[in-house]
């Protein structure tokens, strides 16, 4: 039986297809609504404010208290930067995120993965706006963004964190365009893997300077991880990406995932090289 | 400046016209009831019309609504809302043969797959819906879902080897699921 499914696995998914196709049809479909659907995208469109705002709070609640309490930086105290000159073209990651995976594994029978989405910094109020609107659709929002012109200038990442069904930003923070990690510079956040549980917080995510080699993660039982610069392209294999220092797509920086073993918790982290 | 408005909306109504019925159909799949779908597609096209002027100029608008409605779905399920699933008795999973055409049996059969999509894991289900009804690629797939290619694969795979562990589902398929 399993050999068949195995050998047979083309046409037994096209049977799925076909299934699929047939319970889609069960569906009545009737007129579209399409004067309901303007009604309620006026309404939607007219409360943007005050729903971006509302899910602003949200993500600042979890982050906060989740991943970046007590972190540096996170852009407080800093002011934008002077808009650079840069070609009239639309820079990646103005109207949607660059998405870079920086790793992921299997749990406890669950998939997991940290992934990180970093927008460019927006060049004026237009840029700003179209950019904010796009952020609230991916149901990103940072918190210290009050209007859409505090994005000028300012480059913007949410980080993922997915345990099985489960997927939530747990790291955001804006950063003057221009700005990033130097020498042995650390902005780390730690959180639990799995996000309902009451076991050790063990996932450290963190951006480091392009130039560090080395990050090595200490966990409470005494022991600890060393990272390595990955500078090959990502590869899956069981769906599995190493945990490692690598680049992001859009990010002046490195990034790093470190998970502790099952019976211990983070308890520090460094660039050690 | 106010032609350009009625314009936008002339051209978003004949879009909404023109995608309704697909979009239903996915999210019925995705959601197993009727309401549940309609309210997830028009939820949907409400977000998508308040982006219009520039989805609708977008290289492709359609990969924006696929996100936006997999957002919702999923939001819908991290806060827990009670989703309606597929029809709770088990009746249907007692079958007779049935001669093609059959219309009560092609209802089992629908019953069959929606109460097995229904025990899959949202993610999953997501999965096995875009790739295998929406047909999309693995990498538009990540996209719509906003996961890596390789969640992609693992979640797909795992929905449809649990699809086909499925005592009824199994059935259908093996007496031949493409009945017309």
């Amino acid at each position: 039986m399993s050999a068949d499914r195995e050998t047979n696995h083309d046409m037994t998914n096209t049977d799925i297809t076909l299934l699929l196709a047939e319970a889609a049809d069960g569906v009545e479909i009737g007129i579209a609504p399409t004067q309901a659907v303007i009604r309620g995208g006026r309404r939607r469109r007219a409360r943007r404010w005050a729903v971006a705002t509302a899910a602003a709070l949200a993500i600042v609640g979890t982050t906060g208290t989740v991943a970046l309490a007590g972190l540096p930086g996170g852009g407080d105290g800093h002011r934008g930067a002077p808009v650079a000159t840069r070609p009239t073209a639309a820079a990646p990651g103005l109207d949607r995120p660059q998405r870079t995976m920086l790793a992921s594994g299997t749990e406890g029978g669950k998939d997991w993965e940290v992934s990180v989405d970093v927008w460019a910094a927006p060049r004026n109020a237009a840029e700003a706006q179209t950019q904010l609107a796009v952020m609230t659709q991916y149901g990103e929002f940072p918190g210290d963004v009050r209007n859409a012109s505090d994005l000028i200038g300012k480059s913007a990442y949410f980080v993922y964190r997915s345990y099985g069904d489960n997927r939530s930003v747990v790291m955001y923070s804006t950063l003057p365009e221009g700005s990033s990690q130097k020498h042995t510079d650390v902005e780390a956040g730690s959180t639990r893997l799995e996000p309902a549980s009451g076991g050790p917080v063990r996932l450290v995510i963190g951006r480091v300077a392009k130039t560090a080699q080395e990050v090595t993660c200490t966990w409470k039982d005494g022991t600890s991880t060393k990272l390595h610069r990955i500078t090959s392209p990502n590869s899956y294999g069981d769906n599995v990406l190493p945990q490692g220092i690598r680049s992001a797509d859009g990010s002046p920086d490195n990034w790093f995932v470190c998970l502790a073993p099952k019976s211990t918790g983070f308890k520090s982290v460094f660039v050690t090289k | 400046m106010g032609d350009r408005k009625e314009a936008r909306d002339k051209e978003f109504q004949s879009f909404v016209t023109g995608r309704w019925p697909r979009l239903l159909r996915t999210a019925f799949l995705l959601t197993g009831e009727q309401h549940a779908a309609e309210d997830l597609v028009q939820s949907t096209l409400e977000q998508v019309y308040v982006a219009w002027r520039r989805v609708g100029s977008a290289d492709d608008p359609e990969a924006y609504v696929r996100r936006v409605m997999i957002n919702a779905h999923a939001r819908k399920h991290r806060r827990k809302l009670r989703e309606f699933l597929a029809p709770k008795d088990d009746s249907g999973l007692v079958r007779e043969v049935a001669d093609a055409g059959d219309r009560i049996a092609q209802a089992d059969d629908r019953g069959v797959l929606l109460k097995a999509l229904a025990q899959l894991p949202v993610r999953q289900r997501e999965a096995v819906v875009l790739r295998y009804w929406e047909d999309l690629t693995e990498s538009q797939t990540a996209e719509a879902m906003g996961c890596s290619v390789g969640a992609v694969k693992s979640n797909a795979a795992k929905g449809i080897a649990k699809l086909r562990a499925i005592p009824g589902l199994a059935d259908v398929v093996t007496s031949g699921g493409g009945r017309k």
